[in-house]
């Protein structure tokens, strides 16, 4: 029953977009697929075509000690989206103060609910470091670090595999355009460092998700050919396979 | 009926549709009867093609791709029986079915596995009992051949081996090859020895001047007929050796490509493939040996990160080239590339695992594949229908070859170990087939060579026939040169079937005057009644006729995945005017004649009828239809009293004449439309769009200066229009800017735009240059069948004549229209 939390040091990176996506592909295919908003941003639910950012949702709802498990949303095709809610910044604030003290209490209200064992449960985190973040690592099995193929990358990759030291860490590329010199670089170096830690789909950049999202439709059913579709499919194999192959559990000490 | 022959005969003459203001009964008239449509050609008789199609969808006819088999569908019905109308062949093919049901059903594979089994009995491996078994077989093959039979008895023998061996062609496994080749070697020989003993007396003069002539054409064929069975008896199909995995331990290697005046468009993509291979880079030096002592060339060797050499003088040509290299480079291997082959990246580490392995290895060769039809393929359009030429040698005798250790170099697509070449005194000089010459140097040294049958290679093969003509009279000549200097069955240093396969290599080359004495002697009955063979027709088939089938059964067991039946009678057709003299001369005076270099890299610029060589056909056409005339005269009502000699004589001579029809049917030459010949294979690639979108599609096909791809439902593209190509190489994907071209449906053709080295680089390590590039060519070849030979080479004999009528009736006209208006004549 994979849980995966898409982090990433840097902003703008896709990860609402890969966890949307990945969601959506999982829960296609026949077992369960959830995605989970850490993100205070709340635009989680827009990508499955909602109307506008919902207001409640799982930190509205939390930190008012209500059950938040019902604000999850469904789209038409089956996947189910727990939005982050609206909140307003001071309660913000004094909620990840109270999460603080608690670094498992994520863990702990995900083990509430009832998931099939197949399923999968994608959580979308803000831009890393934060506690939120903190909170959605301790409850995955597996971190999936979203990066582009960029400088920036490069230079905070160290710090980002830090954060994730003590879980499963994983990789990948997003919105990468084989035709640039510097990205291909880029992929190549990260291939180095990292060995078979990184994804070998890095997901294409395409307009086909920009013209989706627009559409308030998935890629697969905007641009059935394209290859972000292909990328997204093995992606989603070969982190099941990754996750196979590790014995232990989230909790555990499962090392870079 | 008629209507039939007649949508049959359209369908072959290829009435293609026309253009509207071409469309009169006069005209298709015209293209039926006088001037058929060239094939694939442009337009001619669209309304005729309807009607035709309707008239076939009426009674019937089975939809096919390729016209022009009116003539075999006449002869050969079974060929196209699926259309569910009962033909004489399909009630053959059922009569025979419920006989074979009558036969107790056998599971062949299960007992060509106890076969095997059985013959690894501990008690049949003792020495007395093989000797007996040796006696017994000796002489019962003694008594078989020897004993005279009356026509009775002998139609029985005939006809009990012709069957035992039907029935055993069935079950798989080695065994039943060797049972297969000991029942033809019986036949055959029973038959020479019948040939030998009762068909000999001569009238003196003429009679048994032509007669012996025969008699040595027929022991030459009987000679080349047992090597080639002891020679493929057993391939060895070697498996790669793997590499020891410490990588400090791998040998250094120098790839060597020589090149004398190759074009550098030819040659650039050669040694980029070379790049590309994998092998540690502290551990490969790629050498350019440039005989033409070019700038260009050079210079795109310093751009390219290679080094380059050249000498002074061209003495000895490529064989001097090299061993002038091998004095000034240092590695322990030396790979060789012929100047257009290109490597794929484990080239070296599928073949220097043997190496490692063997110390006494000196040379281990992998196949020539060719990703371009020769002109067989190209002018006969068999193109990765049929096996080609090189896919006998390559599949079959080499790996036979091998299991008697007498693999010998072929001059590329191989490594060599320096220690025995420097011994030997490089590569040979002596003569112009360098390459055969070294390894039987290497061999009589006592060291070993090996063959690994998987394709880590591909040129382009010989571009038109004057070229493949050339390349193998330079071929011929040396096998005869090296058989008169260094003859392989005298001299020391070779095992005794290493002196067969070599011998049998050389006297291959010795098949010029053997094939004509074969394409003419029919006619010295047709035309002067001369009786060189002197016996009843009767008899005569009785004993000819296992002759030919049984070893025909035999060697389509053998070698049907390379090799269709009577090809081998094309090939050899085609060539043999031309080698006839170059051997002779060569086995007289070995030293003269100078080399003369294949050139690589021509195209046929338009399709023409090679008139300058193929006038030896045209000889033996003339002949042999004149004979067939005379033969039916004689049938009808000079000689109808010995009708059967006649109708030997005539079947001989129609057989003679289709083969020769397919000879001049290569020497139709087509033209090549694409500078670089494109390769068909399915690979995963990326439209990179210009205004952001990707597309996932297949290629179709591909080369270094564009792509088909297929794309699906759903995209259209602009012809024109700027995009990239995003392929993958490994782990790794590259870009490649490029411009839409033409779409066709889902069939789209892109064009490259502009590669620079470094693209053309990964461009190769993405197509040409990946491991599994050529590892399913064998797949695409139907498998030989008893008679699919005979209705190929039927097929393309008619159109063979097909194609002279209309080159011979276009020449008249250009002839005509020049002698009408002087101005128009064009030069040629």
């Amino acid at each position: 029953m994979p849980t995966i939390a898409l982090v990433s040091p840097c902003g703008g990176t896709g990860r609402s977009t890969l966890a949307a996506a990945l969601a959506t592909l999982a829960a296609r295919s026949g077992v369960w697929g959830l995605a989970i908003e850490c993100d205070p941003q709340n635009l989680l639910a827009l990508h499955f075509g909602a109307d506008g950012a919902p207001a409640h949702g799982l930190a509205s709802r939390a930190s008012r000690g209500q059950v938040w498990n019902t604000a999850a949303l469904a789209a038409s095709d089956g996947t189910l989206v727990l939005p982050f809610g609206v909140m307003e910044p001071p309660a913000l604030v004094d909620w990840e103060r109270r999460l603080v003290a608690e670094p498992d209490w994520l863990a702990a209200r995900l083990d509430t609910l009832a998931r099939p064992p197949e399923g999968w449960t994608f959580i979308d985190t803000p831009r890393a470091p934060s506690v939120l973040t903190r909170q959605a690592i301790r409850a995955s099995d597996a971190s999936l670090l979203v990066l582009r193929a960029d400088g920036a990358s490069m230079g905070m990759l160290d710090s980002a595999l830090a954060m994730l030291s003590d879980t499963l860490a994983l990789v990948v590329v997003n919105a990468y355009e084989p035709g640039r010199v510097l990205q291909s670089d880029v992929l190549s170096a990260l291939y180095e460092r990292l060995g078979d830690k990184l994804s070998p789909y890095p997901v294409h950049r395409d307009e086909a998700i920009p013209e989706a999202f627009a559409r308030r439709m998935s890629p697969e059913d905007h641009a059935t050919h394209a290859q972000v579709n292909h990328d997204l499919h093995g992606l989603l194999r070969w982190i099941q396979r990754q996750c196979r192959t590790m014995k232990e559990p989230r909790s555990g000490t499962n090392v870079l | 009926m008629f209507y039939r022959l007649l949508t049959f005969g359209a369908r072959a003459l290829e009435v293609e549709p026309a253009p509207p203001q071409r469309r009169s009964p006069r005209h298709w008239l015209w293209r039926l009867f006088i001037r058929p449509a060239p094939p694939q050609a442009g337009p001619a008789g669209r309304l005729f093609d309807l009607f035709l199609d309707w008239l076939a969808r009426k009674l019937e006819v089975p939809e096919e791709e390729r016209r022009g088999y009116w003539g075999m569908r006449l002869f050969l019905p079974a060929a196209f029986g699926e259309a569910g109308r009962p033909t004489l062949s399909a009630m053959l093919a059922r009569a025979w079915e419920r006989l074979q049901m009558l036969v107790p059903q056998i599971d062949h594979i299960a007992l060509g596995e106890w076969l095997e089994s059985a013959a690894d009995a501990r008690w049949l491996q003792a020495r007395a009992v093989k000797v007996l078994v040796l006696l017994a077989c000796a002489v019962l093959f003694w008594l078989g051949v020897t004993t005279p039979l009356n026509w009775g008895s002998q139609l029985v023998f005939g006809f009990a081996l012709i069957l035992a061996a039907i029935q055993i062609r069935n079950t798989s496994g080695m065994v039943p090859t060797l049972t297969l080749i000991a029942l033809a070697l019986l036949a055959s020989c029973r038959y020479g020895w019948w040939r030998l003993t009762q068909s000999m007396d001569l009238e003196p003069g003429w009679e048994t001047i032509l007669g012996y002539v025969l008699l040595g054409a027929e022991i030459y064929a009987w000679l080349i007929m047992l090597l080639g069975f002891a020679q493929c008896a057993w391939p060895l199909r070697r498996p790669p050796m793997p590499l020891p995995e410490d990588v400090g331990a791998w040998p250094t290697v120098d790839i060597y490509v020589p090149t004398y005046n190759e074009p550098l468009s030819v040659l650039r993509p050669t040694v980029l493939a070379a790049k590309g291979i994998d092998w540690p880079a502290d551990k490969v030096r790629i050498y350019l040996l440039d005989d033409g002592r070019r700038d260009g060339v050079r210079q795109f060797a310093q751009e390219a990160g290679v080094e380059y050499i050249a000498r002074a003088d061209n003495a000895h040509a490529k064989a001097g080239n090299l061993n002038h290299a091998l004095n000034r480079t240092r590695g322990e291997f030396i790979a060789i590339f012929d100047c257009d082959h290109l490597a794929v990246r484990s080239f070296l580490q599928t073949t220097m695992g043997w190496m490692l392995r063997d110390p006494r290895c000196a040379m281990i060769q992998t196949p020539h594949h060719f990703f371009s039809p020769d002109p067989f393929e190209r002018n006969l359009d068999t193109f990765r229908r049929i096996p080609n030429e090189g896919s006998l040698f390559y599949g079959l005798v080499q790996d036979g070859n091998d299991f008697w250790n007498s693999t010998f170099f072929c001059g590329s697509c191989a490594v060599l170990r320096r220690g025995p070449l420097l011994e030997i005194g490089g590569v040979a000089v002596e003569t112009v087939t360098e390459d055969a010459h070294t390894a039987l140097k290497l061999h009589r040294r006592g060291y070993k060579t090996a063959y690994l049958n998987i394709t880590q290679a591909a040129g382009l093969a010989t571009e038109s026939l004057a070229q493949h003509v050339s390349q193998r009279i330079r071929w011929a000549r040396g096998m005869a040169q090296i058989f008169r200097l260094d003859n392989p069955l005298i001299g020391r240093g070779l095992s005794w079937m290493q002196r067969l396969c070599y011998s049998n290599a050389m006297l291959h080359f010795f098949y010029g005057i053997p094939r004509l004495v074969f394409l003419t002697a029919p006619l010295a009955y047709l035309y002067f009644q001369l009786h060189i063979i002197r016996s009843s027709a009767a008899i005569f088939a009785l004993y000819l006729l296992p002759h030919l089938v049984l070893p025909h059964i035999t060697t389509a067991r053998m070698q049907g995945a390379y090799r269709h039946s009577f090809w081998a009678e094309v090939y050899e057709t085609v060539l043999a005017w031309y080698i006839s003299l170059p051997t002779t001369f060569a086995f007289f005076r070995p030293s003269a004649g100078k080399f003369n270099v294949t050139v690589k890299g021509g195209l046929v610029t338009r399709t023409h009828f090679d008139w300058s060589i193929s006038r030896p056909y045209f000889g033996l056409v003339l002949l042999n239809g004149i004979g067939l005339v005379i033969g039916i005269m004689r049938l009808f009502f000079w000689n109808s009293f010995e009708a059967g000699t006649v109708a030997m004589n005539l079947v001989w001579t129609m057989f003679n004449l289709l083969i020769l029809g397919a000879a001049i049917g290569v020497a139709h030459e087509r033209r090549q439309t694409r500078a670089f010949q494109r390769v068909t294979t399915h690979l995963p690639v990326v439209l990179l769009m210009g205004d952001g979108h990707t597309q996932r599609c297949f290629t179709e096909n591909y080369s270094l200066t564009g792509l088909g791809v297929n794309v699906g439902e759903g995209l259209s593209l602009e012809p024109g229009e700027l995009l990239h190509v995003a392929m993958e190489s490994g782990d790794v994907e590259y870009a490649f800017p490029a411009r839409v071209t033409s779409q066709r449906g889902v069939f789209v053709g892109v064009q490259f735009v502009d590669l620079d080295q470094a693209q053309l680089e990964r461009l190769i390590q993405c197509t040409f240059g990946r491991a599994d590039a050529w590892s399913r060519w064998h797949e695409q070849y139907a498998s030989d069948l008893p008679l699919r030979g005979l209705q190929e080479i039927i097929t393309l004999g008619l159109r063979g004549y097909v194609d002279l009528a209309q080159s011979t009736v276009r020449a008249v006209r250009v002839r005509l229209a020049q002698w009408r208006r002087p101005e128009l004549a064009q030069p040629h």
